[in-house]
């Protein structure tokens, strides 16, 4: 029992799986989406919340509230959605990898976070070697 | 992938056909006797044929297809059915590949003499039973799984992980619903999954090779591009992605990056703020609510955070709080066991961020309810604590939840509940010193908690009915590691020599004692002291005798001058402060001279500040109501901690197992705040106090 309960644990985490922790997330206050990709498979892991207000500004407005699916893979705006974090996070990645072209030999440098402000929100995406996981919350009222 | 599963039915095909050639051989010497056996019995007859057709019509039919060679069909039956259904693993995959065989049948008997080769083909795959035999030799070819992973032939496996939610929750969090079966079905399903993500990948790697070559070869784009152009690579099935999302790799990627980003929108601070704009945010002086009479202007006490985590905080009691030396952000709170969850760890410690509003940074567990903990003074990822099972326990935030380190539960250390642990000593010379109910007083290293490296059983001195004393509290003074004041449950607080000295032993020194509670003392604190004039014989006790009482300690060597009277010398108190329910803790300010806080059973927490006024509190605040929070009843606090580096935040906890922190005004805290003329009234009022009853009381006493 005690062995079995500590596996699960991973480094010093409360064991809560996946599903808690997005749904933790996604009940924030103010967070509106949130999404994981996999940067190996090239592919969508999960998503939560509303990725529409993305595409067309007409239904944005309507459908600001945040509904916390995890897992449920949306269509259209999803996948539109992924492709442009992808982009942003893979130029983003250039750049840094080409601001640090001189200092190679040691360790190459890396995005570790990128917080993207709009006059609408804000994107928190945290890039990895392998996933990258975004959240889109508004921001604080001005 | 079409192209793909060609390749590979193409393959298994000529695979079959040689071992049919080969048994061809030896069926051509036997194929008479079996005719009759084989076409009769023969129930993977891949045409829909009631029974009662003979096997003349069957015969006929194969020999119309096949044309002069007689033989294979119907050596084929014999051999392959019942071996076929004896080691397929279910029915299920055979007749997926029989539906296939029937309709590639059905199709070149349409179609007889336009395609001879391949039907000659379709019909030995009548015999894909065979088949079977290749699989035993190589249990798992890739390609096999390949072609199951398409839906096509379904194990039992696989409809067991078709039921996709649950699953990778009682998996992963090891939640007490997994049993043995399910345990063994869970290790089934990892190796099903890891095999599945390694699938994926490869077919990965092999797609964006294809397109890479493709991108190559296509003259104006650039190597580099393919990655981010076919960005959806695809969808994945439900379980690709529950493979993909159940890995390691991916669970620890979510703790990290969840907390990184919930710091992120925690973050209460706009950056962007304009303060151009309209000047109506930011005035919150409003939250003046249910006659909490807090301090105004400078000297108020306001909420700032209150922690509780659905999960694991829930029916628990706080037992302790400490704030990180090294990390001011950083505040633990020890908790005692859920007695709803017996399948929670009963001790916990949680370590809460100013910055991360909804979780803990860190979670410990201990079997047995964690009375007392706190951060190491000398080592910021170590955390010392106390367990109701007498263990002393030593966690590690580079670690995982269990205690790096703990005491065995013989007869060598603790076997009662240890209510008081402290790290006292240097950066180079540190030991963890432990106090239990029954009197035993441990020292331990750091690096080994196998055995306590000094033990002192303490005695109550003389005049006492009974030898027994039981500490409930322990405190040290900031400058001498090897005495310090326990305070008991009958309310005397006694001071203890670590080791034997000049005109005392090791354990309670008999000659002193502190008497003026009526009570068991919940809590002592020494003054910090570290200002221009030393306070560090101050110290402040509390009890459940509903007062909070401020006595001068004797240093410890003046004690052995005083006397050697033989009988005990009586301390009175040189201040009490009455308070209207228990008070359980009491803790001076560090930055601040006169300034302490305490916590009482009605849920209060006050700060005082004793050169201002000994009568009455600054400040009065009650933590703010947790949402679905129980009644009067669990309001009552029961313990207080500051910060230790500023002295502006004041944590609170008790029944409710929320922990609430407050920031105190500029009057009450805050480095740049403490002025000399602070450090000397103090000195005054003590020196006004001692002239007056103390005195008298102890030349009673003393002579």
């Amino acid at each position: 029992m005690e062995s079995q309960a500590l596996t699960g644990i991973k480094s010093n985490a409360p064991p809560s799986n996946v599903s808690d922790t997005m749904a933790r997330l996604s009940g924030k206050a103010g967070v509106k989406a949130t999404m994981m990709l996999d940067r190996s498979l090239n592919t969508v892991l999960q998503t939560s919340g509303s990725f529409s207000s993305f595409r067309s500004l007409d239904n944005s407005r309507n459908t600001a509230s945040t509904s916390a699916e995890n897992g449920a893979v949306k269509e259209e705006g999803v996948e539109e959605f992924a492709a442009m974090i992808w982009n942003f996070v893979n130029s983003a990645g250039g750049l840094v990898h080409d601001l640090d072209a001189e200092a190679d030999g040691l360790e190459q440098d890396d995005v570790k976070l990128l917080r993207l402000r709009t006059k609408k929100h804000e994107l928190v995406i945290v890039p990895d070697a392998k996933y990258i996981f975004i959240v889109v919350h508004d921001t604080p009222p001005a | 992938m079409m192209q793909q599963r060609r390749d590979e039915i193409l393959a298994k095909k000529a695979k079959l056909a040689e071992l049919k050639r080969q048994r061809e051989l030896r069926a051509r010497d036997a194929s008479g006797s079996r005719i009759g056996s084989g076409t009769s019995g023969d129930s993977l007859d891949p045409l829909p044929t009631p029974s009662k057709i003979s096997r003349d019509t069957v015969d006929a039919l194969v020999a119309s297809v096949l044309g002069s060679d007689k033989s294979r069909p119907t050596s084929t039956g014999p051999i392959g059915s019942p071996a076929g259904k004896g080691s397929r693993p279910n029915s299920v995959l055979s007749a997926g590949q029989l539906s296939n065989e029937n309709s590639e049948y059905a199709d070149t008997s349409a179609g007889q003499a336009q395609r001879p080769q391949s039907l000659s083909i379709a019909v030995q795959s009548l015999s894909t039973a065979p088949l079977s035999t290749v699989y035993e030799f190589s249990p798992s070819p890739v390609k096999e799984v390949f072609s199951y992973s398409k839906g096509v032939q379904t194990t039992e496996e696989w409809a067991q992980t078709s039921t996709p939610k649950d699953y990778s929750e009682d998996d992963e969090a090891g939640t007490p619903a997994t049993s043995t079966p399910s345990k063994r079905l869970g290790r089934k399903e990892r190796d099903r999954e890891e095999e599945l993500r390694e699938n994926i990948r490869k077919e990965l790697e092999e797609e964006l090779k294809a397109s890479h070559d493709i991108l190559v070869d296509g003259p104006l784009k650039s190597p580099s591009a393919p990655a981010k152009l076919n960005f959806p690579a695809r969808t994945l099935t439900t379980e690709e992605i529950k493979a993909a999302t159940s890995s390691d790799e991916f669970m620890d990627f979510v703790e990290r990056s969840s907390k990184i980003i919930e710091r992120a929108l925690d973050q209460e601070y706009d950056i962007l703020a304009d303060y151009a704009l309209s000047g109506a945010a930011g005035v919150d002086d409003d939250d003046d609510e249910y006659g909490n009479t807090r301090g105004k202007g400078r000297r108020r006490v306001r909420e700032i955070a209150q922690f509780y985590d659905e999960r694991w905080s829930k029916k628990r009691m706080v037992s302790d709080i400490n704030f990180s030396p090294k990390f001011p952000e950083l505040v633990l709170a020890s908790y005692t066991k859920n007695p709803s969850a017996p399948h929670d760890p009963d001790g916990l410690v949680q370590v809460w961020n100013m910055h991360l509003h909804d979780r803990p940074e860190f979670v410990f567990h201990a079997q047995s309810d964690v009375l007392t903990a706190k951060f190491s003074p000398f080592h910021p990822n170590l955390i010392i604590g106390g367990a109701y099972s007498g263990q002393v326990l030593l966690w590690d935030t580079r670690a995982k939840s269990a205690p790096v380190q703990k005491t065995p539960l013989t007869g060598s250390g603790h076997t009662h509940p240890v209510y008081s642990v402290d790290i006292v000593g240097t950066q180079n010379a540190n030991n963890i010193i432990s106090c239990s109910t029954d009197g035993v007083v441990c020292g331990w290293t750091v690096d080994m908690l196998a055995q306590p490296q000094e033990l002192l059983v303490l005695t109550s001195p003389p005049p006492a009915k009974t030898e027994d004393v039981s500490p409930t509290c322990m405190a040290f003074p900031q400058t001498d590691p090897t005495y310090f004041l326990i305070g008991s449950e009958e309310g005397t607080i006694f001071p203890c020599h670590r080791y034997d000295r000049a005109g005392a032993k090791a354990g309670v020194d008999q000659r002193v004692s502190y008497r003026g509670h009526a009570a068991p003392v919940m809590s002592m604190d020494f003054h910090p002291a570290r200002g221009p004039v030393d306070l560090g014989d101050l110290v402040l006790s509390s009890s459940l005798d509903w007062s909070v009482k401020l006595w001068k300690v004797r240093a410890p060597a003046a004690t052995s001058t005083t006397g050697i009277t033989g009988e005990g010398h009586s301390v009175a108190p040189i201040l009490d402060f009455t308070r209207e329910d228990v008070v359980y803790d009491a803790a001076w300010s560090p930055i601040k001279p006169g300034v302490f806080s305490l916590v009482d059973g009605a849920g209060n927490l006050e700060v005082w500040d004793i050169t201002v006024d000994v009568e009455v509190p600054l400040a009065k605040v009650q933590p703010s109501g947790r949402k679905g929070g129980r009644s009067i009843m669990s309001k009552s606090l029961n313990r207080v901690a500051w910060e230790e580096t500023e002295g502006k935040r004041v944590a609170a906890g008790g029944i409710d197992g929320s922990v609430t922190v407050f920031e105190v005004g500029p009057d009450l805290g805050g480095k740049d705040s403490a002025r000399n003329e602070e450090w000397t009234s103090v000195k005054k009022l003590v020196a006004r106090l001692e002239s007056q009853a103390p005195l008298v009381n102890g030349a009673i006493n003393g002579l």
